[in-house]
């Protein structure tokens, strides 16, 4: 079993009914892709480093998953380089198993 | 000359983690202009300063830390 975790950046344009129906369809893309979420965390609007697009807001969002499918990384990234809303996305591999949260 | 030996923060207290998703700690070990400083001026050991450039990197590639600071802006 492999573990990754995805960060990424949702435009601040985005009402709060669309930031989670977009979570939402990135957890589905990521279910479809062969991973079982782990940690959904959503960090909300923040200020951004520099900017991206034009935009200086944005609203983070870090989802923990584990898979045995190779090519996930390759899948899921592709994806959200397509998808509209979404600024920047990063995905990094674990060393070990995240905790689970309880909600 | 002597110097006072400097001790590696993330040695002191281990419940200090070094994480990219922690951009308030990794703000303390950039320069104002957002180089990364080296450890012969913080005093951070070699494994941690290792674990730093990399939380360090990616914070910045995801827009948590800047690249550059003082950029003028438009």
């Amino acid at each position: 079993m492999r573990y990754y975790e995805t960060m990424f950046i949702i435009s601040s344009d985005y009402e709060k009914d669309k930031i989670s129906y977009l979570i939402e369809s990135v957890e589905k893309e990521m279910k479809d892709n062969g991973a079982n979420i782990i940690n959904t965390d959503d960090w909300g609007k923040r200020k951004l480093a520099y900017r991206i697009d034009h935009e200086k807001y944005g609203n983070y969002v870090v989802i923990q998953v584990e898979t045995d499918k190779e090519d996930y990384v390759d899948e899921i990234e592709n994806w959200m380089k397509f998808t509209e809303g979404i600024l920047a996305y990063m995905t990094i591999k674990l060393d070990e198993k995240p905790v689970e949260k309880n909600k | 000359m002597i110097k006072n030996k400097k001790i590696c923060k993330f040695c002191e207290n281990p419940e200090m983690k070094i994480s990219y998703k922690k951009p308030k700690t990794l703000k303390k070990f950039i320069t104002e202009s957002g180089k990364i400083v080296p450890r012969r001026t913080t005093g951070t050991c070699a494994k941690h300063q290792r674990k730093l450039t990399k939380a360090i990197k990616r914070a910045r590639n995801i827009a948590l830390l800047p690249y550059q600071y003082n950029v003028l802006e438009d």
